[in-house]
């Protein structure tokens, strides 16, 4: 395989991360059903637009690797489609939320649709495992040097995931300040 | 190794992206927070 092996180190990496983002926002909207705080909803809003990020990259980096490897830029395997499903299934999340002003019905809805979607992830990772596919089989033994650099690649990714959350978590918090602002105004 | 590269530099180029857009959204939240403070 040569240098192509070397989208290996941050393919996986992402797509870990994406399923990490999605369990996140189903966590989220387990918390706010349960308390009913907007907090919850922030953690869950924000973690489903990294979702989107990163297994967007996941998806495309898989396609780049496919093309030498495989002679196809896609193929519809079990687990490109259900890498793909969760792709989908985030951004109409995103999306959605946009059209529902009402901040509370807007994290009610969002926090059954993003359990729902979260349920995506199990099958997702057990794809590979249940069905014949053409994606490579889950990895038994690594070299040392490859190990060291996966692991180096895994801390990267989760870093940037949290740094990223950190960052649209603040965003979310000042949204929300500037509606609560603008129902104020719209009241005097 | 032209696939390598060309999934490295997009990946960078969509992280760095997505960074930036996310940067500029908050700044205008902030900025449009402040004018109603005023």
């Amino acid at each position: 395989m040569g240098d192509l092996q070397r989208i290996f180190y941050f393919h996986v990496p992402a797509a870990i991360m994406g399923f990490v983002a999605a369990f996140v926002v189903a966590f989220g909207g387990i918390m706010f059903l349960a308390t009913q705080e907007l907090k919850w909803d922030q953690l869950a809003a924000s973690s489903a637009e990294l979702c989107v990020l990163f297994v967007g990259s996941a998806l495309a980096t898989g396609s780049i690797w496919a093309k030498p490897a495989w002679g196809v830029w896609w193929s519809w395997d079990s687990r490109g489609t259900l890498q793909l499903l969760l792709l989908m299934i985030y951004s109409a999340y995103v999306v959605v939320r946009v059209y529902i002003p009402n901040p509370m019905k807007r994290a009610s809805l969002s926090a059954v649709f993003g359990i729902l979607g979260a349920i995506d992830v199990p099958f997702n990772y057990a794809s590979i495992r249940w069905f014949r596919t053409q994606h490579p089989s889950p990895l038994t033994y690594l070299d040392t040097e490859m190990q060291v650099a996966l692991v180096i690649c895994f801390g990267f990714m989760a870093t940037l995931y949290l740094f990223l959350l950190d960052k649209r978590m603040a965003m979310e918090r000042h949204q929300h300040e500037l509606q609560s602002l603008q129902q104020a105004w719209e009241q005097q | 190794m032209k696939y390598a590269i060309v999934a490295y530099m997009l990946f960078a180029a969509v992280i760095a992206g997505y960074a930036a857009a996310l940067a500029l959204r908050h700044k205008a939240v902030q900025r449009r927070i402040a004018s109603f403070k005023q």
